[in-house]
């Protein structure tokens, strides 16, 4: 039971695309000559293009800094052969390939917003943890010089909070971005106090 | 009890569970209805927790498994390759070979990811997502393997995979057993309940709609009046779960459908387009382009046509949709080749009718063997299937079939393999491996009490009065004492909290099983709780999903046996045949009731939108005969060639009535 109010919150979470009520249906006429009113279409972007393209960032964006952190001796090499580091290297360069290509073919015509800013920082912060956890934890690619200190965990919390930063963003621009319009109502025939 | 035998004659529809053409004729009930009879909702007696068919499954899974299980303790035994023995154990249990490679924090992971790979395939049906996991997990702790193992998990991992098979049977039986006590005593308690069936009266009750109920109906009317194309108010979240926009067409169409049933039969007009626009919404690419992915992760095929195989939870609901409106509007364009046709772009075409949509849920319930089939691959659900049968039915009641091979055949597979020993139900059973998994309960069972009536009432009376001596506390501080957590989710939008989706479903049921008692008590633990929002005249709950919104207006317009009487019998000849109002401008009149006794047409209307002078358009008079119109300053009218007239200069200040008769 426990697993199915996890999944349902996440599900709720992952395609909540509106966090206020859903507006009124406009006022519908039937009988009318007049002709039915459009509908205000609200654009829905979708949310995946951003989160690739944040998490391609991610990895980048990760590569360099742990580059820097091994350039200034906060981390050490812990994988001896130089091959692994260049198939390391080569995975997350691909991945990272792979997401902005993919992400190119999603949003064309997406205005940049909030929304994409916030699914970006969710996409990179998950790409941080998971390729952290993997490069230290899985493969033991490197590790802090200093193990008592709070490398370790500021260097995960990192991608964590960049994840928490993206989701009160994306929260706020969702509960801002819909609002109802008012209904227009034609009347069909003439009302007998107006004759 | 009642002996739930395993000889499949036994459970059998007996005759009063058939619908129309079997039904016999008997003395008359209180309220017209005809027939009466008691039904024993007495919980069957069962003497193993599965039935046949489940615990075949459930063999078949245990085996597949125990040979994975097999390969990985023989590489942990006979392999001197820690890589192996890694793989192995991983093999046993999800995160066992992390065990062994001293990665406690991959071990955790592992598992999690497993549950969650679960969880998905439940949500999705992924059908590899859950082994691939495994297998991965095991394979990944292969490669992670270095000198620093921990070898006391070569008997940790598998000790602790025998304790929780060990386990697993224990809790089985325990929890069997509870069940089996907690079914005695609820039969103590249910034996005094008189629970009846009956048919419908000859011609079934017809009530007026008070402003609150024609209110509500605006809402289903102004989301389904829009241009076909066009979706404001609707709820986009995904189209995978039960937030997905279909339930709001279904239940859409569902509450237009009764309320014309039970309030306005002799009116299509503006009604009968809002659920004409409901059924082809449901081809718009956006509604079932999703089942492509689903039945190719989850049944490895590539076949998009969303009704060909499974996947009742889009052709179930969308059958009883179309069903439900041929009966009511005597329109049959549903009837010609080709009239329900999905179509995604040229190439994608996949052309139904009526018939071929319920021969095929036919064909399907048929093939299965129990007598229902998958939502997401390899998820049933009852109620889903239900839908499917009741399509059936509805088919077959309009074309002169019998569908009570089936019924007898769900009938028989529900008590066998979705009823536990307590009376409650399986609200979801994984059609390939066996297993079970829980659903809101009070959501479940509620629901599934309007959608069984129809062909099997002597089991919704039994599931209903059940669920209320379980559930139901009319005299007590919370009405719904028991509900569980997940009862709090509302499935149209997915928020979690509030009770408003289950305590609807559950005025639903009450509705529908004619205890209007616990139906007005669970209505006012609703309104006390929920905030109603109006604009323009509609009004709706606020914080409610358009899904449950919808649901409620369903059950606002449901009656005592409402949903029986309109799917499995025949209308009154005078409803099918007398004249009708076929055109009303909306939301100017709104109609209350309309109502034909075969000659003359009597009308309840009321403005919508202030007052206003409308005409009405007529059909089915007799060509060139002349009408008397009482209550309009037209004082009659002339039907033409075709049977139909215009009522000119009706005025609307308030409630009006009218009648047309035969002059």
């Amino acid at each position: 039971m426990l697993c199915c109010l996890v999944l349902l919150t996440v599900v709720g979470f992952v395609f909540r695309r509106r966090a206020a009520d859903e507006p009124f249906p406009p006022a519908a006429r039937w009988g009318s000559t007049s002709q039915p009113r459009r509908a205000a279409v609200i654009p829905q972007w979708p949310l995946w293009p951003g989160f690739l393209r944040g998490a391609a960032v991610g990895v980048l964006v990760y590569v360099v800094v742990v580059t820097l952190l091994l350039a200034t001796g906060i981390i050490e090499a812990a994988a001896s052969s130089d091959a692994a580091w260049v198939a390391r290297d080569a995975a997350l360069a691909l991945l990272a390939l792979a997401g902005l290509l993919i992400s190119a073919h999603g949003d064309a015509v997406a205005p940049h917003s909030v929304r994409t800013t916030a699914t970006a920082l969710v996409g990179g912060g998950v790409a941080w943890t998971v390729a952290g956890i993997v490069d230290m934890h899985l493969f033991a690619m490197f590790e802090f010089v200093h193990e008592a200190s709070l490398h370790d965990p500021v260097f995960h919390a990192a991608g964590f909070w960049a994840v928490v930063a993206g989701t009160v963003l994306l929260h706020s621009a969702e509960t801002r971005r819909v609002a109802p319009r008012p209904a227009v109502v034609h009347a069909t025939s003439p009302r007998p106090d107006t004759q | 009890m009642p002996a739930l035998t395993t000889k499949p004659e036994v459970h059998r529809a007996p005759a009063s569970d058939a619908p129309e053409a079997m039904q016999p004729a008997g003395g008359r009930a209180g309220d017209g209805r005809r027939g009466e009879r008691r039904v024993d909702v007495r919980v069957p007696e069962r003497h193993r927790p599965n039935g046949p068919v489940t615990r075949a499954r459930l063999r078949r899974t245990f085996r597949v498994i125990s040979a994975g299980w097999a390969v990985g303790a023989l590489l942990t035994i006979l392999t001197p390759s820690p890589a192996a023995t890694a793989f192995g154990l991983g093999s046993l249990l999800p995160g066992g070979g992390f065990a062994y490679t001293s990665d406690p924090l991959f071990a955790v992971l592992s598992v999690a990811a497993f549950s969650l790979a679960l969880v998905l395939y439940w949500a999705f049906g992924p059908v590899l997502l859950p082994p691939l996991v495994w297998i991965g997990a095991a394979a990944l702790s292969a490669y992670a393997v270095d000198e620093s193992v921990w070898e006391g998990a070569r008997a940790a991992v598998p000790a602790a995979l025998l304790l929780m098979i060990a386990t697993g049977f224990a809790a089985q039986r325990i929890r069997f057993a509870r069940a089996r006590a907690r079914g005695r005593a609820l039969d103590e308690r249910v034996s005094e309940v008189r629970a009846t069936i009956s048919d419908p009266a000859a011609i079934p009750p017809v009530t007026e709609s008070g402003s609150e109920d024609l209110a509500a109906l605006r809402y289903a009317l102004d989301l389904t009046l829009q241009p076909i194309d066009e979706w404001e108010g609707f709820s986009f979240l995904d189209q995978f779960r039960e937030g997905a926009v279909r339930y709001q067409l279904n239940f859409a169409q569902y509450a237009m459908a009764m309320s014309q049933y039970t309030r306005t039969p002799a009116f299509t007009g503006y009604l009968a387009e809002g659920q004409r626009n409901a059924i082809e919404k449901m081809l718009d690419p956006r509604v079932w382009r999703y089942w492509r992915w689903e039945n190719l992760w989850g049944n490895m095929r590539w076949e998009p046509d969303p009704c060909r195989r499974d996947n009742v939870m889009l052709s179930g609901y969308w059958g009883v949709m179309v069903g439900l409106y041929q009966s009511l509007c005597d329109d049959r364009r549903y009837e010609a080749p080709g009239s329900l046709t999905f179509r995604n772009g040229p190439r994608e075409v996949y052309p139904y009718d009526f018939g071929s949509l319920a021969e095929l849920l036919r064909d399907h319930l048929d093939d299965s063997p129990f007598c229902m089939f998958p939502c997401e691959p390899s998820w049933i659900y009852p109620f889903c299937s239900s839908y499917a049968l009741n399509t059936v039915i509805l088919h077959a009641r309009q074309h002169g079939g019998d569908a009570s091979d089936l019924i007898a055949g769900y009938r028989e597979s529900f008590d066998r393999d979705f009823m536990r020993a307590d009376g409650s139900v399986v609200a979801i059973r994984n059609g390939r491996l066996g297993f079970s998994i829980a659903a809101a309960p009070t959501i479940n069972e509620s629901v599934l009490v309007p959608w069984l009536n129809p062909g099997m009432p002597e089991l919704a009376q039994r599931l209903w009065w059940t669920m209320r001596e379980r559930a139901i506390d009319l005299d007590g501080d919370e009405v719904l004492p028991t509900i569980r957590d997940l009862d709090r989710v509302d499935v149209g939008n997915y928020r979690y909290g509030a009770d408003t989706f289950a305590r609807t479903m559950v005025v639903l049921a009450a509705r529908e099983m004619g205890d209007d008692e616990a139906a007005d008590v669970v209505q006012r633990s609703l309104d006390a709780n929920a905030v109603i929002e109006r604009r323009g005249g509609v009004r709706r709950y606020a914080k409610l999903s358009v899904y449950g919104n919808l649901a409620h207006t369903l059950a606002r317009f449901t009656r005592r046996d409402a949903m029986r009487d309109m799917i499995a019998f025949d209308r009154p000849d005078a409803w099918s045949t007398g004249p009708r109002l076929a055109g009303a401008p909306y939301p100017d009149v709104l109609v209350a009731k309309a109502v034909t006794d075969g000659r003359a047409l009597d009308l309840v209307l009321r403005p919508g939108d202030g007052p206003v002078r409308a005409s009405l358009s007529l059909d089915r008079l007799v060509p060139g005969a002349r009408y008397v119109v009482e209550g309009a300053a037209t004082g009659s009218v002339v039907a033409d060639r075709r049977g139909e007239a215009v009522v000119c200069d009706v005025d609307l200040g308030d409630r009006a009535e009218l009648r047309v008769r035969p002059a």
